[in-house]
């Protein structure tokens, strides 16, 4: 299942923050497998995602996570896909579950990130 | 590069809003044959170092910006304030998507200066570390772009961020 939580982050949505999200994925899941939501086109690697062609990311920790949804499995765990849209003012992490220590650190180290290209943007309109 | 790469770097940098690199170069003209060069040598430290090629012609920053400007713009930011093939090949393989394993900058005021940064692919051992080092102040600039954000409340520097407008 997936659906039990939208964590919505303010950002400058673009490609560059979705960019920022998937790194952190890829950092906490080493074998992240990635997937343009609308399309459906899949990126067996980071740097494969052209990243200004999409507006939502999905991300599974592996092959194996990868498979099972696109097999439609009743089996697929908790927290095994997780699904990033992108829009101007702000990106959504939808998952199943926030609260698991996995979860945590993921949306902890988004939050940050996205903080960071916030003030890349606006400091640099305020100078 | 071709014939047509300088008008294409000069198109590229200034639709990234950087018209200033050329425009505030004395003298102007001199510009893109010099950022040529610096392209140019860029890519041979690449080869040398990775012992594969990667063109970083204009053509093909424009082939990349396509697919994702943000990169591209972080990266001629990166150019636009460093003139060493080490930090730029640092951001280049940031951008990428190695991660940023350590960063050390020491400073002694009218002395010395020394920013080392040490990558790695994400997951790997200590064998598959790149380190880049610079001597240069100027470099400094480039920390600047880092992501900043913590892992269960430890630090994390994370990608080579773009500046830019809203």
């Amino acid at each position: 299942m997936i659906g039990g939580s939208d964590i919505v982050f303010p950002a400058v949505g673009g490609p560059a923050a979705l960019n920022a999200c998937a790194r952190i994925i890829q950092r906490l899941w080493p074998h992240a497998r990635f997937e343009n939501a609308v399309t459906g086109e899949k990126y067996a690697q980071l740097i494969d995602i052209p990243f200004v062609e999409l507006t939502e990311l999905l991300a599974y920790p592996n092959s194996e996570a990868e498979a099972a949804w696109d097999a439609d499995s009743s089996e697929s765990p908790e927290n095994s896909m997780l699904y990033i849209i992108v829009r101007d003012e702000d990106v959504t992490v939808v998952l199943d579950n926030p609260e698991t220590a996995e979860m945590r650190s993921i949306l902890e180290a988004i939050r940050g990130l996205l903080w960071t290209d916030i003030q890349n943007v606006y400091m640099r309109a305020a100078a | 590069m071709t014939p047509q790469s300088p008008a294409t770097l000069e198109r590229l940098i200034r639709d990234n809003d950087l018209g200033w690199m050329i425009d505030m170069y004395a003298p102007p003209d001199r510009a893109i044959p010099f950022l040529i060069e610096q392209l140019t040598r860029l890519t041979g430290e690449f080869s040398n170092r990775f012992r594969y090629e990667v063109s970083f012609s204009p053509e093909q920053l424009c082939v990349e910006a396509a697919r994702n400007p943000h990169k591209i713009r972080a990266f001629l930011q990166a150019l636009a304030v460093s003139g060493s093939m080490d930090m730029l090949l640092m951001v280049w393989r940031i951008l990428q998507g190695l991660s940023i394993r350590e960063v050390t900058m020491t400073y002694v005021e009218v002395e010395a200066f020394s920013l080392v940064v040490t990558l790695a692919r994400p997951g790997q051992d200590q064998e598959e570390l790149e380190t880049y080092s610079s001597d240069k102040i100027n470099d400094a600039t480039l920390l600047r772009h880092f992501g900043i954000t913590t892992v269960d409340g430890r630090p994390l520097f994370d990608g080579f961020l773009p500046m830019r407008k809203k």
